[in-house]
């Protein structure tokens, strides 16, 4: 089992780590863009696979605030609901 | 390599299974997408072709119903696939004595995959990127979901398709009018993206703003809930964080293995790719 990364090391990079991840994914006809995995982040930040992978883990949980699951389903329906005079 | 023969009796087979498509990719096309430690070859050693398959996607009448929540529910089902991934991965060890394993669909760790089902169905011909999320769409089908067998057998490759599948033609029309397409107007906080001369010029996708809808009720979100809890200091408000509807359906979602992802479509739900089956019905 992997230990527990220090508060303040996640805090030191925890948007470094987010930036390079596929948290945002472009799609380029004939162009190569993909999130980097958790080795090339270590590689590239100087970290340890195992600390970008916990410092990851944890800030894809604490970027989402808990405010977007409980107003999710609204938005969601509002989304839903076809527009007036369509079929 | 195993001949065509062959390729057409696995598939055959997959179809008899329920699947819905199903293409071959081989290893080697995959590599040159999938970073090292995300690629067939990681999960099994020697491994030479990856056999897709296509289905599980929402019924024509799920389309239909009247509220997102229902769509939720019932629009995705994660067992058949990984059923027929499984039988027929024996099959081929059985039938054709190769190595077979079926292809590791869920989380890595978090919310990084073991490897990438786009990429395959991609590579298998079965479907390409789209504007809604890069979801990949078949021209037959629109939605699928995907899985497949990965294995050491040298099989015929499908290759990609040589035809976009998306932008649809009145998605262009409507593009070159207003600037938009039905997915982009129906999550402009998840997506975003540009048409160019007929096809998608690029398209970004926010899968942190994905999440939230998309696995309203999974785990990231009963975390969320417990460790809310645990930091509430009044035990009443504590008592209304775990017994309140939110926990109590990340709970049942997570007990029963349901609605735990594919909870939104949205971006799809208005998709003329989509939509071209579904009107079909009566």
């Amino acid at each position: 089992m992997p230990g527990f990364v220090s508060i303040d090391l996640y805090n030191r990079y925890r948007e470094d780590v987010w930036k390079l991840t596929n948290a945002k994914q472009r799609f380029e006809p004939g162009k190569t863009n993909r999130g980097l995995t958790d080795k090339e982040i270590a590689s590239h930040l100087g970290l340890t696979v195992e600390e970008v992978i916990e410092i990851r883990c944890i800030g894809e949980n604490d970027k989402i605030c808990l405010k977007t699951y409980l107003d999710a389903e609204k938005t969601k329906e509002k989304r839903f609901i076809r527009p007036l005079g369509k079929k | 390599m195993g001949s065509m023969g062959t390729a057409s009796e696995i598939k055959e087979k997959a179809l008899a299974m329920g699947v819905r498509a199903v293409g071959i990719a081989s290893v080697e096309a995959i590599n040159r997408f999938a970073p090292p430690g995300h690629r067939p070859s990681d999960m099994l050693k020697g491994a030479r072709s990856v056999v897709v398959l296509g289905g599980g996607e929402p019924t024509g009448g799920a389309w239909r119903t009247g509220t997102n929540r229902v769509l939720g529910s019932i629009g995705y089902n994660r067992s058949q696939l990984a059923s027929a991934a499984r039988q027929l991965s024996y099959f081929m060890e059985e039938r054709h004595g190769y190595y077979t394993i079926p292809i590791p669909t869920g989380d890595w760790i978090g919310h990084y995959p073991y490897m990438s089902l786009k990429v395959c169905a991609e590579m298998a011909g079965l479907g390409t990127r789209s504007m809604a999320a890069g979801i990949v769409l078949n021209p037959q089908y629109g939605l699928l979901y995907f899985n497949g067998a990965i294995t050491t057998m040298p099989l015929p490759e499908d290759g990609p398709l040589e035809k976009p599948v998306c932008p649809h033609d009145s998605c262009v029309r409507l593009w070159e009018k207003k600037q938009t397409t039905p997915c982009l107007s129906s999550c402009p906080d998840c997506l975003s993206g540009e048409i160019e001369e007929g096809k998608i010029h690029w398209m970004e996708y926010r899968q942190d703003c994905c999440y939230p809808r998309a696995q309203t009720t999974a785990m990231d979100a009963f975390r969320k809930l417990l460790l809310e809890a645990v930091n509430e200091p009044e035990p009443e408000q504590r008592k209304a964080i775990l017994f309140g509807s939110h926990f109590t359906r990340a709970v049942r979602s997570m007990a029963y293995s349901s609605e735990l992802s594919a909870q939104c479509f949205n971006c799809l739900k208005r998709c003329p790719i989509v939509m071209k089956r579904v009107r079909r019905l009566k």
